[in-house]
Parts: C-alpha cells; structure tokens; sequence
C-alpha cells in the first residue's frame, strides 16, 4: 500500500497560505520575512541554507545559525554579537568570517585581550598614530593585526576608525581577511555614514570584483545618499560583474538623480562595445557622456555624429561617408534621410538600448530611420 | 515481525530495511536496505517548486546486537602504503675562464719579459628534488561514517540526488549480543535543511533570494510535521526486530 498522497497534498493550507504571502509580500529585510513566517530564531535557522542572503538592516541577536549555510551572505547594518551563534557554520566570504576568526584569536590569548583594552581606551590620536607605527613596523605580528582590527571594529571615534581602514591593508596577511574585515566593518558600524563612505570607498576599489562586494554596492545605487551612491556606482562600473547585470543596473540607473552617475553609465556600457560607440556618446565640449534622459533629437543627433566624426578621425578609424562641414550646413533646413555618421551613431545608440540604455530617441529620427 | 515503517515525504525519500538472517552465520543477520530518492513539485496558483535532496545522513540505531567489524557497506579502508616518488635531479654548470698573456718586450737598454697568466674557474651546481605522494582516492555515493552512519551523496557534492542508491543491499551485519531478549534495529533518514535543495521556477520571486530561502525554511519545517524542528528532518523512520528462532 502506498504511505501517502503526492506531496502537494501533504502540506497544509496554512503552509501554502504562509508561501503564498512571503510571495506577496513586498519586504526583502530577513527579520520581517522570519515574522512574517513565523520562525523562531532559536531553532528554525539551525542547519539552514542561507547562503547569499541579505542581512541588510537585520537584527541578528539571539539567531541560531548552529550548522547553517551562512557563504556570501552580505549586508549592512546588520546588529549581531557573541548571542549569536555561529557554532559549525560555513561562513566564508561573508560578513560573518571575520568574527570568527577574531573570537578565536582572543579566546586563545586572554593577555591580548588586555593589552586591546588599553591601547582602545587611549587618546584618538594616540590610537591612530599607535596604528600607522605599528602597521609599518610590525606587519608579520598576529598581536599586532588582531588588536589593530579589533580598534577598528569596536573604537568609538568615528575618525580612528575611517583613518585607518586606509592603510590597513597593509597588516593583513591576505586580501580576503582584509575584505572580510571591511565587510565586517560595514555589517556592523554601517549606521555611521563616515564608516560607511569610507569602508565602501575602499571596497569598491580594491575588492569590486568580489560578487559579495559587487552585491553591496549595488544594493546602495537605491539609497538616498548621494555621496554614497556615487561611491557605489563607481564601484559597481567597475567590477567584471558588470558585464554580466548591465540590464539590472540600468533599471536601478534609470530613476538617477545624478547627471554625473548617469552619463558615467552610459560611458561604462558604451565602453564595454566598443571604440565605436564610445565616440558615438561622447560630448566634445564636456569630453562627458551623453545624458539619457536627454531626447536624441534631430539637433542632437548632428552634433553627436559630429563628435563622432571628430573622435573617430583623431583615433584613426575609416568612416564610410561622413558628411562633410558643409553638406552638413546645406542641410540647415532638415535632413531627409540618415546616412553617415548619423547612421553610425543611431546604429550605436541602438545598441546601447539594447544594452539597457535608456536613451529616447526622437520620433522624426525614426521615421526617418524607416524610410 | 514487519518492519514499521514511516517515510514523511515518500515521493522524495522511500526507505525499506529488513533483517535477513537466509544465508548468515550463526547469531548474525544481514541489515539489507532500499533508498531511493527523487523529488516533489508544487505546482500552486502563483507559485512553482521543486525540492529535492543533496545529502542524506542514514543512521543505525542497533538494540541487543553489534554491527559485525568488516561488514559495512560502502567503507574503503584507505591503503596503509602511500607510495611516494622522490625525483632528484641536479643541474650542474661549470665556468671555467682561462686567460693567457705573455707580453715580451726585447730591446737593447731593458729586458722586460713579462708573463701574466690569469686563471678563474667558477662551478655552479643546483640540486632540486621533487616528491610525489601517489594515493588513489574512491568516490563512493553511500559512504560508511562513523556512528554507525552512511553518508549518501553525489561525488560533487553538489548534484541533486535522484534515483536508487540502495537496492536490497546488504547495510551490515548485525551480531547478537549475549543474552539480548531482543534484536531490532532502527533506520532514519536525516536531512538538515541546508541540504534541501529548494527550486522556485517562474515569476519575480525566483529572483528574490531572501524570500526563496525563507521558503525553504517553511517548507522543510512543514516536512518535519509534528517534530519540534530544529533545521533537521526525519524524512524516513524504519524499524524492526529478528524474530526470535523459539518462535512458532
């Protein structure tokens, strides 16, 4: 005799009805989903799959993650201490790594411990210039290393710890355990925003490449400030992950405030095709790049095959029948047909908007385009 | 007396263990199990998945016997010769220089004869020795673990486990401990969520990690049923026991 029914009838209309509205639901942050759910952070995260969650905004005191599949997890603002516990997890590049390396670290050298105290209660200067001495002097030395990151983490001046998060790579024995250190830094004192500008700063430019990385900066293109998302966006343009999201990129890019941030999208995703397209989007003037949400008009679209032009011939490449100067003047009062650099240019724009671009091209182009 | 079985979820896992004492020595019976494993859809208005399994943990729990030494399935005992290669080679180079001069200058107020002879010689020798530990290594999917478990897992660790991994296969021999009045056994396949592998197809959640993961989590918690869950689940339970040979 069979045990059951197929599995669909196994679960109860409440289960459904709770996947159902995790499904609806329109929070992403894990503690409202959790209670949304009715979990229990004392049980029901033990030997989870949570690999490559977000912990944004989460307050993580008190969860079990005993066994858990904690790898990639990211995020910032996260509130999570030694109630946490994180006994057997897999915890690797995740804002979590760090803290288990370093609980070790002191666990096993009480006398460190100490010596952290002292040296984190002194003066700001005293600590900072305590720091740089010793990142020059003594950067084999784990005593050193542990109780200059535990000062990062934990020192209540803003300024220590934004100083020095600059130079600290220099004690760490590996990039990983200073970019776990940094994601750390972030998970934990990201309310500050000096902490946060100054850990995402150096983020973006030493570990872009990194998908964690990439994922925090690209969760902070939405936030509301400015300074921020500007950090944000140069890292994300610079990463290698970029290749591959530029379509996800562009809807977040689209609502941009920021001219600067937009028309550097447009030259990260125009460079990515090419020399071409490149030129097609580059103002002569500013030696910026176009605005999208600037129309591509029948005006605009002659001064951009104009700079085309100009770039094209000063790079060296043959254009197939650039309009001159004054063919171009002759036909002031309206074009009747595309061709040229224009064509060259629509052409570009094209696929740029294929890429993602949100550029508006004027309908009189189009019809003519047509035609 | 017949084995009392429960899978929880009989379309992923469907466990099947007998003691079989035809054909065993004296006071011995053959643990023989059937695992197979596949996977369950749910097909809901707005929602689709499928979970399936990566790694399954089926532990023994023996009563009144021992599981006989050397009987395990699925145990490769690992070579105790390690054959290492060691290749020595060494690079040898020698310079050697040898520069003559002989200069002699003969003349009517001075005789100068001068001899120089330099010699330098110079030898450079580099010894490398390279060793090669050679150890084969067995990729088993039911691998025997301590604690009277077996691990069932695809070699990559990672493959989703589908199909029968064990066919009436001989688990292990049990031996009767003296004067036990009762031989049974008890067989459970545990899973921890994490090695759920949990697969939402279609619309925006599938995109939404956070949200797909915490699914994961319900479901696996709705698998356990009754169980006070703790991120482990029972997904098959089998017990049973030797009928006793005064019998009948």
């Amino acid at each position: 005799m069979k045990d059951s029914a197929f599995f669909a009838d196994q679960l109860s209309p409440a289960v459904i009805m709770t996947i159902k509205c995790i499904s609806a639901s329109q929070t992403e942050n894990f503690n409202d989903l959790a209670a949304l759910c009715g979990l229990n952070p004392k049980t029901d995260f033990r030997f989870s799959n949570l690999s490559g969650v977000d912990f944004s905004g989460c307050d993580l005191l008190k969860f079990d993650f005993t066994g858990s599949d904690l790898r990639g997890c990211f995020g910032s603002n996260v509130t999570f201490d030694a109630t946490t516990i994180l006994q057997n997890a897999t915890t690797e590049n995740s804002i979590f790594s760090y803290s288990i390396i370093e609980e070790k670290y002191f666990k096993r050298n009480p006398d460190m411990e100490k010596r952290y105290n002292r040296i984190n209660s002194d003066h700001w200067a005293n600590t900072i210039t305590w720091i740089m001495d010793n990142a020059k002097r003594r950067n084999n030395s784990d005593e050193f290393m542990y109780i200059a990151r535990k000062i990062m983490l934990c020192n209540k001046d803003a300024t220590v710890r934004t100083n020095a998060i600059m130079f600290m790579w220099r004690v760490f024995g590996s990039s990983e355990v200073h970019r776990d250190f940094i994601l750390n830094l972030l998970a934990k004192h990201g309310k500050n925003r000096s902490v946060r500008l100054a850990s995402l700063k150096v983020l973006a430019d030493m570990y872009g490449g990194n998908r964690v990385v990439y994922n925090i900066l690209k969760s902070e293109l939405c936030g509301h400030d400015g300074e921020i998302r500007k950090v944000a966006l140069n890292g994300v343009l610079k990463s290698g992950h970029f290749l591959k999201n530029v379509s996800e990129i562009a809807e977040v890019i689209a609502g941009e405030k920021n001219s600067g941030l937009r028309r550097s999208f447009v030259g990260r995703v125009a460079a990515l095709r090419g020399d071409n397209h490149v030129f097609a989007v580059k103002e002569r003037h500013s030696n910026a790049f176009v605005d999208f949400v600037e129309p591509i008009t029948r005006s605009k679209l002659d001064e951009l095959a104009r700079n085309y032009a100009f770039f094209a011939n000063d790079f060296g490449l043959m254009l197939s029948n650039t309009l001159s100067q004054r063919e171009r003047q002759s036909r002031s009062g309206g074009y009747t047909k595309i061709d040229g650099a224009e064509k060259e240019v629509l052409s570009c724009l094209n696929d740029l908007i294929g890429d993602g671009v949100p550029f508006v091209i004027d309908k009189e182009i189009l019809d003519l385009t047509a035609s | 007396m017949a084995p009392k079985k429960q899978n929880a979820v009989p379309d992923l896992v469907e466990l099947i263990a007998r003691l079989d004492i035809s054909g065993s020595a004296e006071q011995c019976s053959a643990l023989k199990v059937d695992l197979r494993v596949g996977s369950v859809e749910i097909d809901e208005e707005c929602i689709n998945f499928k979970v399936s399994a990566n790694r399954l943990i089926l532990d023994i729990n023996v009563e009144g016997c021992e599981i006989s030494p050397g009987t395990r399935f699925g145990e490769p005992v690992k070579a105790n010769n390690i054959v290492i290669k060691k290749t020595s080679s060494t690079e040898a180079s020698k310079n050697h220089n040898l520069r003559g001069n002989i200069e002699a200058k003969i003349g009517t107020r001075d005789f100068d004869p001068s001899i120089e002879i330099d010699g330098g010689g110079g030898a450079e020798s580099k010894a490398m020795t390279r060793i090669e530990v050679s150890e084969e290594e067995v990729l088993l999917r039911v691998r025997a673990k301590p604690n009277s478990r077996w691990e069932v897992q695809e070699p990559d660790c990672k493959t989703e486990l589908s199909g029968t991994y064990l066919n009436d296969t001989q688990l292990c021999q049990l031996k009767a401990t003296m004067a036990a009045n009762r031989v049974g056994f008890n067989a459970k396949i545990i899973c921890n969520q994490r090695d759920l592998l949990f697969y939402i197809s279609g619309g925006p959640i599938s995109r939404a990690l956070n949200k797909s993961r915490m699914m994961g989590i319900v479901v696996a918690k709705a698998i356990s049923g009754d169980q006070q869950y703790k991120g482990r689940l029972v997904l098959s339970e089998v017990e049973g026991e030797m009928e006793s040979q005064d019998e009948g």
